[in-house]
C-alpha cells in the first residue's frame, strides 16, 4: 500500500511541508523516503454504517434499548483538534449525533445535552461548532443545550474517586448526573479515543495533571501506541474508576487519509509520480508561499477542508470498541519499515491539533515536531537512539493573541530563563494553571487553558531524552534557539551538522508527511 | 526632709497608668529609692493582666526611658522590687482585691494618693458619678479601717470652683454650689441616681423602640440583614441613652453653677470625702490644666491628649477659624512634673485638719489666651501640619470677637447650612448634588466641631477667676534648697513660650496618633483593590454594551438602521448622565424591559469575547493582577449589569454590580436595589468592608468619573483613571494619583 524508495543520483528534489509554505531540496543519494499509504476505500453508505453500529454494539445493548423516557442523556463529541484538516461537510460527528438524537427522541428522551469535549482546549466559536454539527442540531440545541465543556466551572465538575495510584478522577457534573453518556469520537490517530476521551475531554486540570506530566510523557513509547504509553496507562486506570459510576456508550470512527482536495494533490503524491501539471501546481504554490505576505498562504491553507471519509465505525463499551478502532486505524496508517535511521527528516505541516483556524506558534512547532511527529511509531522509533531529527518550518515569532495568550507569556517568561522543561514545569506550571486572567480567557473568550502550553511541551519529553539533536531547517534562528532547538538554512547544512552527532556517513530517512501515518519499525 | 519622710513608708496609688499617675510612678522610682513599697492598683484589660499592663505598657512607656538607661539591666528588677501591682478596680467592692491583699494594705499603707478619675467633660452622668464619686468613696471607706490611718490625698481639679469669680482660695468647699445654691451632696447623689434610672426606662418605651428600629433599618439601607438590624438597634438605643445621660449631667451641672459634669462630680467627691474622712488626715490637691512636663522625665513628655490640646490642634488644622474666648482671659496650665512634685511634697504631711492646695499658674505666672495664640500660631506658621495630600495647612488669624459673637456666628452658619442641606437633599442624586453635599457636609462638620469646642472649652476660656496658690507656694518655700531643686514646683519658674515651642507643641505634633495606635492592635483588616469597570478597566460604557447586545439580536443587514435610530437618543442620555449617574442608570436600564433573562445571560457571556476583550486596558489588567499577586482582595464595583460582569468573575474575589428585576423569565427594566453609583456605591462598599473586615484606609480604588468620587474618597489609596474633567479637578485638589490607561 505504501511506498518506500531509496534516492539515487538522479532522483528529483523532495518537497517538504514547512508551515504555511514548502521547502524543496534535493536529498543525498541513499536517502530512504517513506510515503504515506494511499487512502483506503471509504464505506459506501455512512448512514447505513452508523445505523448498524448503533444496532449491533460491542458488549452492550443496542443504543435504543439504553434510552428511556425521563432519562438524562449527554452526548459528547471531539473538538476541533480532530481531524486534520477539518473535514468537509457533513462532518461525521453531525451524522452520528443526528442519528443518536433521532433515536433518543423516538424513545421520548427530552433532557439531552450535547457537549464539545474540549478539555483544556479553547472554546469553539459558534461557527466552528456549526461546521461540525450542522444547522439542524444548532437550531435545536445551541446555546442552552449544546455548548463547550468548561473545566474551570466550579459547579460544573465533580470528584468521582481516585485510582489505585492516587490519581484524582474528576469529571463534568452533567456527565455524572446523566443516565447515559454517548461519546462520539473521530479517531484520526491512534493516540485518541478510548478512555482518554473522557479523562482529557471532560475533565478539569485536577485530573489531567496526573497524566500530562513530563515524567509520564517521557515514559510514553509511544503516544501513538496506547499499550506502551504511560499516559494511556493513567487514563485507563481513571477509566476503571469512572466506569463504576457512569454508563458510557462509546462511538468511535476511523477516517481514511484523504487529507487534501484535488487542487493540493502534490501533498500526498510521491514526487516521481508528479506530471507536469502537478509539478507546476506545486511550484506555483511554493512561489506563492515565498512571495506573498504570509497572511495570504496562511488563509488559503487554513481554509482547506479535507475530503476524509469514514472507513469504519464501531460502538458499545469503551474497551472493545477502542481495540477495534485501533485495528482499523492501523490498517490505514501503519507502514512497515525495516531498520532505524541515524537521521530522520520530516516536513512540519501548517496545521496541528492546536492551531486549527489559528497560528502554529513556536511552542506548537516544538510540539508538532518532538511530540506529534516523532511519536508516529510503533515498536521503536524510526530514528535510532542518539540520532538526529530534522524538521522543516520557518518558525516565525508569531502567536495568536486570542487563542494562545498563556503561550505568549510562557515563551517570553520561561524560555528566557531556561530551556529545561522539567525546570519550567516545576517553576511555572502551578502559577499558569491557576492564573485568574488565563482562567477568564479560557472560560469566556476562546483561549487555551493557562496550563495548556505546558502539556504541549511535555509531549517532547521522550524525544528530548532520546535524540542527540533536533534541527529545524528554514527556522528563524533566534526563535529556534529561544526554545532550545538548532536551526539551519538548508537540509544539506542540517545534515552536515548532524554528522557531529551520528558520524561522517549517516543513514538518512525522509518520512514524507502529511497526511499523517505511522511507522512500525522492525 | 522629703526623702527622709518617705523612708520605709508605703504608698498606695490609684490611677497609676494615667498621665499623672505614670509621671508619679516614674518620679517615685527615680527620686525615692528609700521608699518602702509603692502599691499600684491597676485594672486588667481585655487582653492583659494588671501585671502585664504594668510591665508591657507602663514600663515600656517613653516616660521611663531615661531611668531605664540610668539603671541599665537592673531596671526591671528594681522596678518590680519597689512596685507591688494589685490587680483590682476602684469601682469594685473592696477594690476587687482578695483578703490577703487587703490585709497587706491595711498593715502597710501610710499614704493613699487617689488619682483615678474620669476626665471627660461630657461624660454620661452615670459614668461620671461612678468613677469620680463612688470610686473615691469606696477607696476612702476602706482606708478608714486600715491600721496606720493613712493620709488620704484626693487629687481633684481647680475648676471645681465652677462659675465663681475672683480669687479662689485654697479651702474646702462650702455648703453651697458655685452659684450659691445650697447643696447636700448625699441627697444630690440620690437625685442623680434616679435621673439615670429614668433615662434607662424611657429608652425601652414602645414609641422609642419603634423609632429606633426604623432608624436602624434606614441606616443599614439595602444591605441590612435581620441580625444586623437587631445589633444596630441595640447600638442606637445605647447611643440614645448615653446622649440623654450626657445632657442630664450637663444640665444639672449648669443649674448648680458648674461648667460641666466633670467638675460637678469632682466637687461632689470633695464634699463627700470631707464628710466621710473619719480619723484619717485628708489633703485635697487641685491642679489646673495639666499639660506636658517642663523637665521630667524629659521636657514635653505627654501621654494622651490633654485638655488644651484638642483646641490647639483644631486651630492648627484650620478647623477652629475663630476663637470663642476673651484673649485676655487666663488659660491656667501647669506642667505635669510640677503636679507630681507638689503631690509628693504634700504627701509627707499629716495635717490634723483637711488641707487644700492649688497647683495652678494664674496667680503667679499667668498665661493669657492672646499669648498662647501668638506662640502657637508662630509655631505652626513655621511648622505647619499637612493635609492628606501632603500640602501645608496654615492656621487662620483670629480676631477674638468674644465667645458670644463667635457662637452666634457659628449658630447662624449652622442654620444656614441646614437650609443648604435641605435644598441639596432635594436635588436629584448626581455628581452636582454629591459635590454640593460634600461641601455642605464638610462646612457643617467644621461649624459643629467649632461650636462643640466653644461649648465645652469656652467656659475655661472666659474665666474671670484666679486660683490662689498661697499654700502651695509656702509649701515649696519650706523645702530645703536641695529638695527644691530635686522636686521643683514653683510655677513662677516656667517660661511659657520656651515650653510651648520647644517642648509641648513638638510633642503634640510628632507623637503617633492614638487612634492609629489602637487600630494597629486590632485584627488587621484585609487590603482590597476596588475597580470600577466601565471606563476604568474597560474602554466602554453602559450604552455601548447595550448597543452591542442589541445588535446581536438583529440580522446583520438591518443593524445600521437600528443604530441610526438609537443614536438619536444618545444626547438625551448623555445629558442625563451629566446631571446624575443614578438617574441615568435607572432611565437607561428600562431599555432592557422584556428581555429574556436566559438569553441575556448567554449574550453576556458572548459579550466577553465579542466586545469586552478588545476593549480591556492592558495596564488596568496588569494593575489588577499585581494586586492579586500581592494577596489583596480584588473587588469589581460597577454600575454595569451582573450578567455582563459574570465572565470577569474569575478575575476578582468579589463582584458588586447592578441587577435587574426579573419576572417570568423576563427583565422588568427596573433595577433591583439602588443603582450602584455615587453615594450608593460608597455605602455599598462601606457595608461590604464592614462585613468582610476590609480595611478601607489601606485599600486602593480605581475610578474614572465624578460619580466614582465617593468611592475614591472612602479608601486610603485612591487612583483616578482617565478621569473626566470634574474628577480630574477633585483628584488634583486632593493630591490623588492620576493614571492614563490606553487600549
Amino acid at each position: 500500500m505504501s511506498e518506500i524508495i531509496t534516492l539515487d543520483k538522479n532522483s528529483l528534489p523532495m518537497m517538504f511541508n514547512a508551515g504555511d509554505g514548502f521547502h524543496y531540496e534535493k536529498l543525498p543519494e541513499g536517502t530512504r523516503v517513506i510515503y504515506p499509504p494511499k487512502p483506503l476505500d471509504a464505506l459506501s453508505d455512512e448512514n447505513v454504517a452508523i445505523e448498524r453500529a448503533l444496532l449491533e454494539p460491542l458488549d452492550m445493548e443496542p443504543l435504543h434499548d439504553l434510552l428511556f423516557s425521563g432519562m438524562k442523556l449527554t452526548i459528547a463529541f471531539d473538538d476541533i483538534s480532530l481531524p486534520l484538516p477539518p473535514m468537509q461537510k457533513p462532518d461525521i460527528r453531525q451524522l452520528i449525533i443526528e442519528k443518536v438524537v433521532e433515536k433518543a427522541r423516538a424513545r421520548g428522551v427530552e433532557d439531552i445535552h450535547i457537549i464539545a469535549a474540549l478539555g483544556l482546549h479553547r472554546r469553539m466559536t459558534k461557527a466552528e461548532i456549526g461546521h461540525q454539527l450542522g444547522k439542524k442540531l444548532m437550531d435545536a440545541f445551541y446555546p442552552e443545550r449544546l455548548y463547550n465543556y468548561d473545566a474551570e466551572d466550579p459547579e460544573g465538575n465533580v470528584f468521582v474517586g481516585e485510582t489505585e495510584h492516587g490519581e484524582e478522577v474528576t469529571v463534568s457534573k452533567r456527565v455524572m448526573d446523566s443516565d447515559l453518556l454517548v461519546y462520539v469520537n473521530v479517531n484520526y490517530i491512534p493516540m485518541d479515543g478510548g478512555h482518554k476521551s473522557v479523562h482529557t475531554g471532560l475533565s478539569p486540570y485536577a485530573s489531567i495533571k496526573h497524566h500530562h506530566t513530563p515524567e509520564t510523557l517521557k515514559n510514553t513509547r509511544s503516544l501513538m501506541d496506547p499499550d506502551n504509553s504511560a499516559l494511556h496507562g493513567s487514563v485507563i486506570r481513571m477509566g476503571k474508576v469512572f466506569k463504576e459510576h457512569a454508563n458510557v456508550f462509546h462511538i468511535e470512527t476511523t477516517l481514511n487519509n484523504a487529507a487534501f482536495p484535488a487542487v493540493f494533490d502534490f501533498m500526498a503524491k510521491p514526487e516521481h509520480e508528479w506530471g507536469a501539471v502537478t509539478k507546476a501546481n506545486f511550484l506555483a504554490n511554493h512561489e506563492m508561499a515565498k512571495r506573498l505576505p504570509s497572511a495570504v498562504p496562511h488563509k488559503i491553507f487554513h481554509s482547506i477542508k479535507a475530503p476524509h471519509r469514514l472507513t469504519s465505525i464501531q460502538a458499545g463499551a469503551t474497551d472493545p470498541v477502542h481495540k477495534k478502532t485501533l485495528e482499523n486505524n492501523h490498517a490505514q496508517q501503519i507502514v512497515h519499515v525495516e531498520g532505524q535511521t541515524d537521521v530522520l527528516m520530516v516536513g512540519i505541516p501548517y496545521i496541528g491539533p492546536y492551531n486549527v483556524n489559528s497560528i502554529m506558534n513556536p511552542l506548537l512547532v516544538y510540539n508538532m515536531l518532538l511530540g506529534y511527529i516523532f511519536n508516529l511509531y510503533k515498536n521503536k522509533p524510526l530514528v535510532r537512539e542518539g540520532g538526529v531529527l530534522i524538521g522543516t518550518h520557518p518558525m516565525p515569532e508569531a502567536f495568536h493573541e486570542i487563542h494562545h495568550p498563556s503561550y505568549i507569556d510562557l515563551y517570553h517568561e520561561a524560555f528566557s530563563e531556561t530551556k529545561d522543561i522539567y525546570e519550567i514545569a516545576h517553576k511555572y506550571e502551578k502559577r499558569y494553571a491557576e492564573d485568574p486572567w488565563y482562567r477568564t480567557l479560557y472560560r469566556s473568550s476562546h483561549a487555551y487553558h493557562g496550563v495548556h502550553p505546558f502539556t504541549v511541551l511535555y509531549w517532547g519529553a521522550h524525544a528530548l531524552d532520546y535524540l542527540s539533536d533536533v534541527i529545524v531547517v528554514g527556522a528563524n534562528p533566534k526563535v529556534a534557539a529561544h526554545v532550545g532547538l538548532k536551526s539551519a538554512p538548508t537540509i544539506a547544512d542540517a545534515l552536515e551538522m548532524a554528522k557531529d552527532k551520528v558520524g561522517p556517513s549517516p543513514s538518512s530517512t525522509y518520512m514524507h508527511l502529511p497526511p499523517l501515518f505511522m511507522c512500525e519499525v522492525s | 526632709m522629703l526623702k527622709e519622710a518617705y523612708k520605709d513608708k508605703n504608698i498606695l496609688l490609684t490611677g497609676g497608668t494615667g498621665f499623672l499617675g505614670t509621671a508619679m510612678v516614674e518620679k517615685i522610682l527615680r527620686s525615692m529609692p528609700d521608699l518602702g513599697k509603692l502599691y499600684l492598683l491597676v485594672r486588667a484589660s481585655d487582653k492583659k493582666s494588671a501585671g502585664e499592663r504594668f510591665e508591657e505598657d507602663m514600663l515600656a512607656s517613653a516616660a521611663f526611658a531615661n531611668l531605664r538607661e540610668e539603671k541599665g539591666e537592673s531596671f526591671e528588677e528594681y522596678a518590680k522590687e519597689k512596685v507591688r501591682i494589685l490587680e483590682g478596680d476602684v469601682h469594685a467592692d473592696f477594690l476587687g482585691l482578695g483578703e490577703s491583699e487587703l490585709s497587706e494594705l491595711s498593715e502597710n499603707v501610710d499614704v493613699v494618693i487617689h488619682s483615678a478619675a474620669s476626665v471627660v467633660f461630657d461624660a454620661p452622668l452615670d459614668a461620671a458619678v461612678g468613677s469620680n464619686v463612688r470610686g473615691t468613696l469606696g477607696l476612702l471607706r476602706l482606708a478608714r479601717g486600715w491600721g496606720k490611718k493613712p493620709l488620704f490625698i484626693h487629687i481633684s481639679t481647680a475648676y471645681v470652683a465652677g462659675t465663681r469669680s475672683g480669687m479662689i482660695p485654697e479651702e474646702p468647699p462650702l455648703e453651697s454650689s458655685p452659684n450659691g445654691t445650697y447643696l447636700d451632696p448625699e441627697q444630690e447623689l440620690v437625685g442623680l441616681d434616679s435621673a439615670v434610672r429614668e433615662v434607662g426606662m424611657s429608652s425601652r418605651e414602645r414609641e422609642m423602640s419603634i423609632r429606633l428600629e426604623a432608624d436602624a433599618r434606614r441606616e443599614l439601607g439595602m444591605v441590612g440583614e435581620e441580625y444586623e438590624v437587631a445589633e444596630r438597634f441595640e447600638k442606637l438605643r445605647k447611643a440614645w441613652v448615653r446622649e440623654r445621660l450626657v445632657e442630664r449631667g450637663t444640665e444639672r451641672a449648669k443649674e448648680l453653677g458648674w461648667h460641666d459634669v466633670y467638675t460637678f462630680t469632682k466637687s461632689l467627691a470633695e464634699r463627700m470625702v470631707l464628710r466621710e474622712r473619719g480619723e484619717n488626715p485628708l489633703i485635697i490637691l487641685r491642679p489646673a490644666i495639666i499639660e506636658s512636663s517642663y523637665r521630667e522625665p524629659y521636657p514635653g513628655w505627654i501621654q494622651g491628649s490633654r485638655m488644651a490640646d484638642p483646641i490647639i490642634m483644631a486651630f492648627a488644622r484650620g478647623i477652629l477659624r475663630e476663637f470663642p474666648g476673651d484673649p485676655d482671659s487666663l488659660i491656667d496650665i501647669v506642667p505635669v512634673d510640677h503636679v507630681v512634685n507638689a503631690t509628693l511634697a504634700v504627701a509627707s504631711r499629716r495635717p490634723e485638719e483637711p488641707e487644700v492646695y492649688h497647683v495652678a499658674s494664674g496667680e503667679r505666672n499667668p498665661l493669657r489666651y492672646r499669648d498662647l495664640y501668638d506662640y502657637v500660631r508662630g509655631y505652626f506658621l513655621e511648622n505647619p501640619l499637612r493635609d492628606s495630600g501632603g500640602r501645608p495647612i496654615y492656621p487662620h488669624e483670629w480676631s477674638f470677637p468674644g465667645r458670644k459673637v463667635v457662637e452666634r456666628w457659628l449658630k447662624a452658619e449652622i442654620v444656614g447650612l441646614k437650609v443648604a442641606n435641605a435644598v441639596v437633599s432635594r436635588l436629584p442624586d448626581g455628581h452636582l448634588a454629591t459635590d454640593l453635599r460634600g461641601r455642605v457636609g464638610r462646612a457643617d462638620k467644621r461649624s459643629k466641631m467649632s461650636l462643640y469646642y466653644s461649648r465645652i472649652y469656652g467656659p475655661y476660656s472666659t474665666m474671670d477667676s484666679t486660683f490662689s496658690t498661697k499654700n502651695t507656694a509656702r509649701l515649696f518655700k519650706e523645702l530645703p534648697e536641695a529638695e527644691r531643686e530635686e522636686f521643683p514646683f514653683d510655677i513662677a519658674e516656667v517660661d511659657w513660650e520656651g515650653w510651648l515651642v520647644e517642648a509641648h507643641l513638638p510633642a503634640l505634633t510628632t507623637r503617633p496618633d492614638r487612634k492609629k495606635r489602637r487600630k494597629a492592635v486590632e485584627k488587621p483588616g484585609e487590603v482590597a483593590a476596588i475597580f470600577d469597570v466601565d471606563g476604568t478597566l474597560i474602554g466602554s460604557n453602559v450604552v455601548s454594551y447595550y448597543a452591542w447586545l442589541r445588535m446581536q439580536e438583529i440580522p446583520r443587514p438591518l443593524r445600521p438602521f437600528w443604530l441610526a435610530g438609537f443614536l438619536t437618543k444618545i444626547p438625551y442620555y448623555w445629558g442625563l448622565d451629566k446631571v446624575s449617574r443614578t438617574h441615568f442608570n435607572r432611565a437607561f436600564y428600562k431599555n432592557y424591559r422584556g428581555w429574556d433573562t436566559e438569553r441575556a445571560k448567554h449574550l453576556g457571556k458572548a459579550s466577553f469575547s465579542g466586545f469586552t476583550l478588545e476593549r480591556i486596558f492592558p495596564e488596568a489588567l496588569a494593575q489588577l493582577r499585581s494586586h492579586k499577586e500581592k494577596g489583596h482582595r480584588v473587588i469589581l464595583l460597577s454600575g454595569a449589569l451582573d450578567f455582563l460582569l459574570e465572565p470577569m468573575r474569575d478575575l476578582a474575589d468579589d463582584v458588586l454590580s447592578a441587577k435587574l428585576q426579573e419576572e417570568d423569565g423576563e427583565f422588568t427594566g427596573e433595577l433591583s436595589g439602588a443603582p450602584v453609583a455615587g453615594e450608593a456605591r460608597a455605602r455599598m462598599l462601606a457595608s461590604f468592608a464592614r462585613r468582610r473586615n476590609v480595611d478601607l484606609s489601606k485599600s486602593y480604588a480605581y475610578g474614572d468619573s465624578i460619580s466614582d468620587l465617593p468611592m475614591l474618597e472612602a479608601v486610603g489609596n485612591p487612583v483616578a483613571v482617565n478621569p473626566d474633567k470634574r474628577l480630574a479637578k477633585a483628584a488634583k485638589e486632593n493630591g490623588w494619583q492620576v493614571r492614563r490607561w490606553k487600549k
